[in-house]
């Protein structure tokens, strides 16, 4: 177990460094230039090169990843004189667009992010589970059919139409929750929650719909498994059966794409938190994809690689917990 | 209904560009004329608000746009899917083991960001095609787990035992034998990811990042409605309601063929 | 399974077709409700909510962060006014006062507006006694002239270049960070700066205003970062600057209101809560409940919004509406085929239809076509119509005009527009189409823009851009759109149809020399209708700055120096316990 996750390791390891690499020179090689974003509207040729001998961006490509990489391990002073910055370990930059760290930006935005995708998580593994458990229990009926048909159609909803209508029924027409605003848990946890409402309804409904399909279709078959039947034969209540032991062998499946999605969203909703207004780590990256701040960018890039990776990590470890079949 | 697009617009009267100034008032921000958002024996389904283009006309050509983004971009995923997965289960060894750890790679890119950025820094190339290479660029290890798992399995069946010893190419065996037999799953796979194409292809446009104006796509339209959600509703709810429709019959469709073609779930 | 799956999607198809069906039953209706006078210039030139009483809170809903917020660096107009008339002071400001009052200069840190000597070549400003810093200790013509340096820095791009411009001896100057300093800019003792300049320059307190001239004292430079906590000169501190989320303004309680006749500095706390949704914050100013009634929008209404405004006359009584001065104009590549003919550029001049552009630009209500290329106060509030081409456009006028220029078939050219110009783009395409000119559109992200179509050689023939004057003068326009000397081959700004004149640019000089600024302000008029009749470039509209403030909000005014932003320096609160928050 532990040499495997040793391994493991290893290969996030190499995996970030691979993306790290991917999204380097994907913005060297297309034609964006931040000296000149940066410059402003009236900008000489001579102050355009000062000012991207000082962003660094004379240097060879390659010299300019090789910074970056070291960068990252033993942190690395940008400038000279009384304007440099020395940036810390784990330096991933300064941005562009402001002079903040990008390690910085991204901590002071994940708990926007983190908050937003974990109490979606909480709502749409409750709705969606329950939805498919109790569908897979009714298999053929006509509970079982409505709930599936419900759950195609919320699947095939955009977000952001999803969204639209949420702010239009309840803040517009009925007036029960207020504009989304972030206000950190810490400060309020009521008004934190209330605020923060909407948007994880907007996002639950999608993957809650998701994950009532499957999780259905995983319960039928492991419901129809012989141990199942075997702990029925037994007379064991079939409470105890189902919960005990047909939705913990069922759930493995749900497991690995919970991960994925908790993975991806940590790192920013992109779409969801625009629409709402949320300063997540998706509207930090989107901000900085109209500037041209590549620093961010990058930062944000690596940032949801690492929890994707992690998650799935994470995941493959859990399946040995879970599901008694798995050994490393 | 995409491919006759064009056809279809014709008969409405209006082509996708064409503003009609008298059917929106300009002193309420270009509201549409009229109720439902200005819908009239003129425009069908009434008209786009400040340019007064005829809704009609651009869905219908919105959906040439984004459906074909979504089928091209399946096509490539599905060919560039199916070649890797069955070179690497066929193959086995370093093939294998080189895609297999390219698969991982490319599945560990957060990939709606990453597709973004792309659409956002690359100027003066062709959208569509951009836009469906980027998208097809990204789903691909899908089909290939899937086709991998079906070639490996396949590879020591006697049939195919029985042309390698008679002689068969691995070209031939690859195209005779094992293809047809990895083609059911395939096919299933691939009605399932066409929703989430369309879906894929709207959120970038959505986002801004997708195809450039004045060709309409449904995620564009949607985007720029948003801001009219409620001074003129209707030019919100039909593009979302044709993606809505349009995913949702995909998904529908791709349940019915998975459960004729891939006998692994035919109970659900 | 297999079965119902296709009887959903008959209905699927079948819904289609009934959204179709239910087109088909609407009524027609034509015509619009235009004309008559815009019900969006009421509250013109008027402060909205009276006299503000003191304290209370006063929150800015925004969409975005400020760009910069480094005096050195800040040169966007909105930011320019939060800066100058929150954070820190400048030798000399527009007096705060609504409507054309608004362009008149007063004394800030200096005690005048400068003596000029050597012919306007030399400037001498002292500096007023008792203005402090937030810690207390005094701003001294030191700190202004460091600061004059710092905008000089490759590492603090982005702010106005008037320094770089007409100082003396400043041409390859790197700024301040490595120990070298500007010989051009005296400061005899603490409270005197002279300023050297390289040529007469009788406009010069106007620069004085932009930010470059704030002080910042060197002990407190961080290079770059000092972008996120600017020094405080003014009525109010930084106290927190979460980057896109959150800026929190407290009172400066060493600003001595005595030494200061602009800034009122009404509310005791400013919060500007950033990286909100533009539609919400649109709907909320609308709604002004609760704690939004003591809020103001930081960015201008949507367009899309004027729906949701103009019918309603309490919303409308809440709207203020400030020209931005600013000319939107078409400008053509006048340095090569098809538009260095002039019959070219005119039929583009006569395809255009304004009026489309304007409506998709948010209607006439919050735009005014435009007839000349400078804004209106330039020509003392109405821009002249020498060409009296119909606001919508002589398609037939234009076609003749191609045809005499050898392109009976028209001809096709490519359009660059910021992204955010997009519908107006559109507009321009779809009109110039008509008379035959084919228009690609190309967009590009605002950050990219100025660089793009500061390609001269790669650019495209047709772009879409605006110049605001930098103060009320001709000579802030006329010569950085038309003067042929400026256009760069790289990073070219302004001038961007290339225009280059013999003729023009002489005339430019004969008027920059002139010393009465009424004879000056006349030629620059006549000079802009007779670059017009050359047509390098189409004037399209000049749009307003539409901001509806909650209904707490008092002593408000479209600042016209400022772009038609909200002046910072007298806003307040009706009522400052509605505003505690």
């Amino acid at each position: 177990m532990i040499l495997y996750t040793a391994r493991r390791l290893l290969g996030v390891a190499g995996v970030l460094l691979a993306i790290a690499a991917v999204t380097f020179t994907v913005f060297y090689v297309l034609p964006s230039d931040p000296a000149a974003a940066a410059c402003g509207k009236s900008c000489s040729t001579e102050r355009l090169e000062a000012i991207r001998a000082h962003m660094g961006l004379d240097q060879p490509l390659w010299r300019q990843f090789a910074d970056f990489v070291t960068g990252v391990f033993t942190g690395r002073t940008m400038g000279s004189g009384q304007y440099a910055l020395h940036c810390d370990f784990p330096c991933l930059g300064y941005s562009y667009e402001n002079s903040e760290a990008v390690w910085d930006l991204l901590m002071d935005r994940l708990p926007v992010s983190a908050s937003l995708a974990l109490g979606a998580a909480v709502l749409w593994l409750l709705l969606g589970l329950s939805t498919g458990v109790a569908a897979a229990l009714r298999k053929d009926t006509l509970t079982d059919k409505a709930l599936m048909v419900g759950a195609v159609a919320a699947a095939s909803m955009p977000v952001y139409f999803t969204s639209m209508m949420l702010i239009y029924g309840l803040i517009r027409v009925a007036g029960l929750l207020p504009y989304p605003q972030y206000v950190p848990f810490a400060d309020d946890p009521a008004d934190w929650a209330s605020n923060l409402l909407l948007p994880w309804l907007a996002l639950a409904v999608l993957y809650a719909a998701m994950y009532a399909r499957q999780s259905r279709g995983s319960m039928i078959e492991t419901l129809a498994e012989p141990y199942i039947r075997t702990a029925r034969a037994k007379g064991l209540p079939r409470r105890t059966v189902v919960v005990k032991h047909a939705l913990r062998a069922g759930m493995t499946p749900i497991l690995t794409i919970f991960g994925m999605d908790l993975g991806g969203l940590l790192a920013g909703a992109v779409i969801t938190e625009s629409i709402f207004g949320l300063p997540g780590i998706g509207r930090l990256f989107y901000g900085a994809l109209s500037t041209g701040d590549q620093p961010v960018i990058l930062g944000v890039t690596l940032l949801a690689a690492t929890f994707i990776v992690v998650a799935n990590l994470a995941v493959d470890l859990l399946y040995a917990v879970v599901d008694p079949r798995v050994r490393f | 209904m995409a491919a006759s697009a064009p056809l279809l617009s014709a008969l409405g009267g209006w082509s996708p560009e064409e503003f009609d100034k008298t059917a929106v008032d300009p002193y309420l921000g270009g509201r549409p004329l009229g109720p439902l958002g200005g819908i009239s024996a003129d425009h069908w389904l009434g008209v786009e608000p400040v340019t007064g283009r005829d809704l009609f006309a651009r869905v219908v050509h919105g959906a040439q746009v984004s459906l074909f983004i979504a089928l091209t971009a399946t096509a490539i995923v599905v060919v560039a899917g199916t070649a890797a997965g069955i070179a690497a289960g066929y193959f086995g060894g370093r093939t294998d083991a080189v895609l297999s750890r390219l698969m991982d790679l490319t599945m560990s890119f957060p990939s709606l960001i990453f597709m973004i950025a792309m659409m956002s820094v690359a100027k003066d190339v062709n959208r569509v095609a951009l836009m469906t290479a980027v998208i097809g660029l990204f789903g691909w290890p899908g089909v290939a787990r899937v086709v991998r798992g079906q070639a490996l399995s396949l590879k020591h069946r006697e049939y195919v035992d029985a042309a390698r010893v008679g002689g068969a190419g691995p070209w031939r065996i690859l195209t005779r034998d094992i293809l047809p037999g990895v083609s059911g799953p395939v096919i299933a796979y691939t009605t399932l990811i066409i929703p989430g194409m369309i879906a894929t292809e709207a959120a970038l446009s959505y986002l801004g990042v997708g195809v450039r104006p004045p060709t309409p796509s449904w995620g564009q339209m949607i985007a720029e409605s948003v801001a009219f959600y409620d001074t003129d509703p209707m030019y919100f709810v039909i593009p979302s309601a044709c993606l809505f429709l349009t995913v949702l019959a995909f998904t529908l469709l791709g349940d019915a063929l998975r459960d004729v073609l891939d006998p692994r779930s035919g109970r659900a | 399974m297999n079965k119902r799956t296709c009887t959903a999607l008959a209905a699927t198809l079948a819904a289609t077709l009934a959204l179709g069906a239910a087109g088909c039953s609407g009524e027609r209706r034509a015509g619009g409700s235009g004309g008559g006078r815009n019900p969006v210039a009421a509250n013109a030139g008027a402060v909205l909510g009276g006299t503000p009483h003191k304290g209370g809170t006063l929150t800015v809903l925004s969409n975005q962060d400020f760009t910069h917020l480094d005096p050195a660096r800040n040169w966007v107009m909105s930011d320019m006014d939060f800066g100058t008339r929150l954070l820190y002071r400048t030798l000399v400001t527009y007096k705060g006062a609504p409507g054309n009052e608004g362009g008149t200069l007063v004394p800030d840190l200096a005690t005048d507006l400068g003596t000029p000597s050597n012919g306007a070549r030399t400037w001498t400003f002292h500096l007023k006694q008792g203005v402090t810093y937030e810690d207390g200790s005094p701003v001294t013509a030191q700190d202004v002239k460091y600061n004059v340096e710092r905008s000089f820095s490759p590492d603090l791009p982005g702010g106005a270049d008037y320094a770089a411009r007409y100082l003396a001896g400043a041409e390859g100057y790197q700024g301040p960070a490595q120990g070298k300093h500007l010989d051009s800019v005296k400061t005899p003792d603490d409270r005197t700066i002279v300023f050297e300049l390289r040529k007469p320059f009788a406009e010069f307190p106007y620069a004085t205003v932009m930010p470059t001239f704030a002080p910042v004292p060197q002990a407190r430079d961080k290079g770059p970062q000092y972008d996120n906590r600017p020094f405080s000169s003014g009525p109010y501190k930084i106290d927190s600057y979460d980057r896109g989320k959150k800026l929190v303004l407290v009172r400066n309680d060493k600003w001595d209101p005595k030494t200061d006749e602009v800034r009122k500095a009404y509310p005791d706390k400013l919060v500007v809560v950033m990286g909100l949704k533009a539609n919400q914050i649109d709907d909320r100013m609308i709604a002004s409940q609760g704690a939004d009634a003591s809020a103001v929008p930081w960015y201008a209404l949507r367009p899309e919004s004027a729906a949701k405004v103009l019918p309603s006359a309490e919303v409308r009584s809440r709207l203020l509406a400030e020209s931005q001065n600013c000319t939107d104009m078409l400008q053509m590549h006048t340095g090569r085929a098809p538009f260095d003919d002039v019959r070219v550029r005119q039929a583009v001049q006569y395809a255009l239809d304004r009026d489309a552009v304007l409506t998709a630009s948010g209607g006439p209500a919050l735009n005014d076509p435009s007839t000349a290329y400078m804004p209106a106060t330039l020509f003392g509030g109405r821009q002249p119509d020498t060409l009296k081409i119909p606001a919508t456009g002589d398609t037939e006028r234009a076609k003749r005009l191609l045809k005499e220029a050898g392109k009976p078939d028209g001809l096709s050219t490519k359009l660059t527009v910021s992204s955010g110009d997009k519908g107006r783009a559109e507009a321009i395409q779809q009109s110039l189409g008509k008379a035959g000119i084919k228009v690609t559109i190309e967009t590009v992200d605002p950050s990219a823009f100025y660089a793009t179509i500061g390609d001269t050689k790669n650019r495209t023939d047709l772009v879409y851009t605006g110049w605001c004057p930098d103060y009320p003068s001709g000579s802030t326009f006329l010569p950085f759109v038309f003067d042929g000397r400026f256009i760069k081959e790289k990073g070219n700004s302004g001038n961007h149809s290339l225009f280059r004149e013999d003729a023009t640019m002489k005339r430019m000089d004969e008027i920059a020399a002139m010393t009465d600024s009424k004879e000056a302000a006349g030629a620059w008029r006549k000079l802009d209708g007779e670059i017009l009749a050359k047509a390098p470039a189409v004037p399209v509209l000049v749009r307003r700055w539409p901001l509806v403030l909650g209904t707490n909000i008092a002593g408000a005014y479209g600042h016209t120096s400022f772009g038609g932003q909200l002046d910072y320096a007298t806003v307040g609160l009706k009522d400052p316990a509605k505003g505690q928050g």
